[in-house]
């Protein structure tokens, strides 16, 4: 098969083991020219890019990284997928396959299954840089010789090696391939093709296996993976099923068989071309290792890093957040100072601008989380902390990369469920996804901040220790201990046919590559811009809505009476400003529903305004603040200091007692360290997982256990 | 066959066979094939898990899964 030349637009998949340096090569030919999006029919996401030769386009997908394609674990099978099915839309019409020169052996096995497949092929080996240094030169135009392809020696690292890449791809349009296969169909093996090809087809739409499309090959892996192949009908998988047993065919032994003498095809070849020794870089990773996975001293440095990256994610994102909420703050002024005062203008300013600031100051967090993950990840680093926490982690079934996630979500759930893309256990990788955002992010903070004044005095310490400091670490680990215990009790309920394993390789660690990891922290933040910012805004604009408006008149009437009211205590511009907003929002729509849901709330020892407080929440937790402002006629949050002491003076009007008792505010407190009150962790939830269930199902979960937690803490102390 | 044991109980070698398909199909597949020289680096931090050394790769595996790696 060659590529036909009529063809404008060319699909070309990106293929090759994990740590091949694949993703290096599809930054250095894509760049910033890169989008991410589904494949049509098949629900994961897939990376693609778009490159311009002489022949035509060519659309660029960057799959997954696999070692074959009989796939031992969930998201390897993407790849199986897409090559089981030549007549779909999303069979590539070449291959671009990525190999390490250095470790050549075991990176050719999944290139000779692509190559029997028909597919024409174009070899990079990658790493060429290092392997020249070792004194390991290949020769590509002899080794292209005996596999019957063109093979091209480069290093991602050099950007002059994408021009030449790209006319090696031009090459393949013109190439005509020598058909050795390098794995001969047995007897048996032939026996049942031939009889899965006279299969009568059930549907119209079910795949041909006449078709001329469906090689040989194509037939062994939908009889070695029939059991799952998505794009085979319930009453085909029974027909498969019931060849396959009266042929006496075993699957697994099969694969291993094939395995086997694929190696045995090909072992020959690369030894005559490398020799493999241990090679400097090696010997390097050993030293590093022997520390940093030492039985005491790798825990130890783990969690030190992972402090480190805490602190930075506080100490460096706080003055760009400042700037973009300052930026957006002004920019409302702006708009207010220029606008006339008409709806439109309080929309703009209070939902819209409000609403997109509210998404925007998270960026800097974002950003500087997935650059510090990106960097551990690009180094190797990653794989070492999944070996050391793999047991711990297993115990309460999850796997060792949860507690990678778990430490992001820290600073906010969203990178953190974008972070448990690597789990490759569907179950693992789940209940990480469910828990998590129990973990508390730093969008508490102010809230945590406003109420513990009202439990621990200031001035209280404790063995020379700030008491408030350390309620504000007993709400962290209160958060930790439950994200681990639900996670226990979870794993009773979610059922996977995933096998778990840890079986992984231990990467020699690299040096850093400046655009991966660019690439990486623009894509993540670009698609929580884009992704969650969307929701942000809608929820904003409506709470805006239900917050300024009420029924015909009523609004008018609030605005009167409160005006009244301040004349009759003779209150200053400002504070009449402040009670005119108070008495409206109580009015509004907001208001009447904070009276509605008061029954609820009362046995937690809230009011109306905090219910409120709470509705405005759901939307994103940092908006309490901003809202009790509001309610408590403070007009600006500027200073949270202002805020408590309104708080404090705020009496109940049916006990004469304060509002904020130590119980109200500890209720409260046990309240936001367990509610499900983001909207944009919901959205992306949605997004990892597929499906609506999951998010609602953990937003219900959440919300009913802070509530009952919440009702214990007040009942008991009141 | 007669002579090997897990890589647990020998702490190095040569791989002879693999006892179970899937662990296997997974060690091939990651280029770990039987006559290459195994030895155990170091456990995991609690136990569980094994650092191994497998020909020129450095191969995690869980305790349960290195029962399966005969070695001679």
């Amino acid at each position: 098969m060659t590529l036909s030349p009529e063809k404008t637009t060319h699909t070309v998949a990106l293929l090759g083991n994990p740590n091949s340096g694949k993703s290096s090569v599809f930054n250095l030919l894509t760049g910033l020219n890169q989008k991410t999006g589904n494949f049509p029919g098949v629900t994961v996401d897939k990376k693609y890019g778009q490159l311009t030769l002489k022949e035509g386009d060519v659309n660029l997908i960057d799959l997954p990284g696999t070692y074959s394609l009989h796939p031992n674990a969930q998201d390897e099978r993407i790849v199986t997928r897409i090559f089981a099915n030549p007549l779909s839309s999303n069979y590539p019409d070449a291959i671009i396959y990525v190999a390490d020169i250095m470790q050549l052996e075991k990176h050719l096995l999944l290139l000779t299954q692509i190559k029997d497949l028909g597919l024409p092929v174009l070899l990079l080996l990658n790493m060429a840089d290092l392997a020249k240094k070792e004194g390991l030169v290949l020769d590509d135009d002899a080794l292209s010789k005996q596999f019957g392809i063109p093979v091209l020696s480069i290093s991602a690292r050099e950007n002059t090696y994408g021009p030449l890449i790209k006319e090696k791809l031009s090459a393949l349009f013109q190439h005509k391939e020598k058909s050795t296969p390098f794995y001969k169909l047995s007897t048996k093996e032939k026996g049942l093709v031939n009889a899965i090809r006279s299969l009568d087809r059930t549907m119209p739409d079910s795949p041909n296996f006449q078709n001329k499309q469906y090689t040989d090959h194509h037939i062994m892996l939908i009889a070695h993976h029939y059991q799952w192949l998505p794009s085979l009908s319930e009453a085909e998988r029974i027909q498969l099923s019931s060849i396959i047993k009266e042929q006496g065919f075993e699957g697994l032994r099969n694969q291993i068989g094939e395995t086997m003498s694929r190696y045995n095809s090909f072992t020959p070849i690369v030894n005559k071309f490398v020799q493999q020794n241990n090679s400097e870089r090696a010997n390097l990773t050993d030293k590093i290792d022997n520390i940093v996975t030492h039985k005491f001293l790798g825990p130890l440095i783990f969690f030190g890093m992972m402090f480190l990256l805490f602190q930075a994610i506080y100490s460096w994102a706080g003055l760009p957040m400042d700037l973009i909420e300052g930026l957006f703050s002004w920019a409302g002024e702006q708009v207010r100072a220029n606008l006339p005062e008409i709806w439109l203008t309080d929309l703009l300013v209070d939902g819209v601008i409000a609403g997109l600031g509210g998404v925007l100051v998270f960026i800097p967090q974002i950003a500087i989380l997935f650059f510090l993950i990106a960097l551990l990840e690009e180094v190797g680093y990653m794989a070492r902390a999944v070996f050391m926490f793999d047991r711990l982690m297993q115990r309460f079934g999850l796997n060792g990369r949860s507690i990678v996630a778990f430490i992001s979500g820290g600073a906010c759930a969203i990178p953190a469920i974008m972070s448990t893309r690597t789990i490759s256990n569907e179950k693992e990788r789940l209940l990480t996804i469910l828990v998590t955002p129990w973990i508390s992010c730093s969008a508490r903070i102010p809230v945590y901040v406003v109420l513990i004044g009202f439990v621990v005095p200031s001035t209280a310490s404790w063995m020379g220790f700030n008491a408030q400091g350390m309620a504000f670490m007993g709400l962290y680990l209160l958060g930790i201990v439950f994200t681990l215990l639900a996670a226990f009790v979870l794993k009773f309920f979610i059922k996977t046919e995933d096998s778990s394993f840890l079986m992984m390789e231990l990467p020699i660690y690299k040096k850093p590559m400046a655009r991966n990891i660019f690439l990486t922290v623009w894509e993540k933040v670009k698609a929580f811009v884009l992704e969650a910012g969307k929701v942000i805004l809608v929820i904003s604009i409506v709470l805006w809505f239900l917050a300024s408006y009420s029924m015909p008149g009523q609004m008018d009437a609030a605005t009167e009476q409160a005006n009244i009211l301040a004349k009759e205590q003779q209150l200053d511009q400002d504070a009449t400003d402040n009670l005119v907003a108070a008495k409206r929002l109580e009015a509004s729509f907001a208001g009447k529903f904070g009276k509605a849901i008061e029954p609820i709330i009362e046995p937690l020892g809230y009011d109306w305004k905090i219910g409120i407080a709470l509705l405005t929440s759901f939307a994103a937790r940092e908006v309490f603040v901003g809202t009790m402002a509001t309610i408590y006629s403070i007009g600006s949050e500027e200073s949270e200091l202002r805020i408590r002491e309104r708080m404090a003076k705020e009496i109940n009007p049916k006990t004469q007692q304060p509002v904020y008792t130590i119980a109200t505010a500890l209720s409260l407190l046990v309240f936001y360290v367990f509610a499900m009150q983001c909207v944009a962790t919901l959205a992306v939830v949605r997004r990892e997982t597929k499906s609506w269930k999951w998010p609602i199902l953990q937003f219900v979960f959440m919300t009913v256990f802070a509530y009952l937690a919440s009702l214990l803490t007040y009942q008991v102390l009141v | 066959m007669g002579t090997s044991k897990s890589i647990k109980e020998q702490k190095g070698g040569t791989i002879s066979h693999f006892g179970n398909e899937k662990i296997e199909s997974r060690m091939l597949a990651m280029g770990v094939l039987p006559g290459a020289d195994i030895r155990i680096v170091r456990s995991a931090p609690g136990g569980g898990a094994f650092y191994l050394k497998i020909n020129n790769q450095n191969i995690a595996v869980r305790s349960g899964e290195a029962d399966n790696i005969f070695v001679k």
